[in-house]
């Protein structure tokens, strides 16, 4: 099984990773939320999205 | 805390079984969140009777397996005919190596109540797999992220080394700036 190389991680993709770091760090001092509330609430989003598209 | 999980850590805690959990459940301990379905459960067994003695336990609670899992075998799957929901259950943090006494002894409470790596382990049990994959990249980079202050980078870089992965960590570490 190969690894994914280190050396094909480009700019963008440590942009991206910063810029979820800091909205996850936004989110947990606005609301006061700690990581894992926002995580059930995501899983719990994503749950709702899947079933009410089940229905339509 | 719902679903197979719980009844996972009541059957290791039964067996004085070591564990954590590990896997994208354990991200939000680091304060990563991403999403995940997924439940990776890793034990640290001794030998075969500790395992057996776990796999006797679980068998108990409705939780099967198809497999015959060996003390040395990395990871086994196992179904909860209850909940009807699947786990992977690991015997090692990491397919490239096994538990030692340090990493068990920098094991932590997430404030979900279980147990989780040191971030550092976590690290570098993701650098490491065999299979490693973009994503796991992705959360590594955000775990130094958002623990950069926390991280004791002389053990993350000797933990690294130890598990062949430091020139990797280097880069990475580099990119990240």
């Amino acid at each position: 099984m190969a690894q994914f190389p280190i050396e094909a991680v480009m700019e963008s993709d440590v942009k991206r990773a910063k810029r979820n770091v800091e909205k996850v760090r936004r989110a947990m001092k606005d609301t006061g939320k700690t990581a894992y509330q926002l995580f059930d609430e995501l899983m719990e989003t994503i749950e709702y999205v899947r079933d009410s598209s089940k229905t339509h | 805390m719902s679903g197979i999980l719980p009844r996972l850590i009541e059957c290791a805690e039964k067996a004085n079984l070591i564990h954590v959990v590990i896997g994208g459940l354990a991200l939000p301990a680091y304060n990563v969140v991403r999403a995940s379905y997924d439940v990776d459960f890793c034990i640290a067994v001794k030998d075969q009777d500790e395992l057996d003695n776990f796999l006797s336990i679980l068998n108990k609670n409705a939780i099967k397996t198809q497999q015959r899992p060996k003390s040395d075998d990395v990871v086994f799957t196992v179904y909860d005919e209850e909940l009807r929901q699947e786990a992977e259950v690991w015997l090692t943090p990491c397919d490239k190596f096994r538990w030692d006494d340090e990493m068990i002894s920098r094991i932590r409470k997430s404030e979900k109540g279980f147990n989780v790596l040191a971030p550092e382990d976590y690290i570098v049990a993701k650098l490491a797999r065999t299979d490693r994959s973009a994503v796991d990249v992705d959360d590594v980079m955000q775990i130094i992220e958002t623990q950069r202050d926390k991280i004791d980078m002389k053990y993350l870089s000797k933990r690294a080394e130890w598990a062949g992965v430091g020139n990797d960590l280097t880069n990475l570490l580099k990119k990240l700036g």
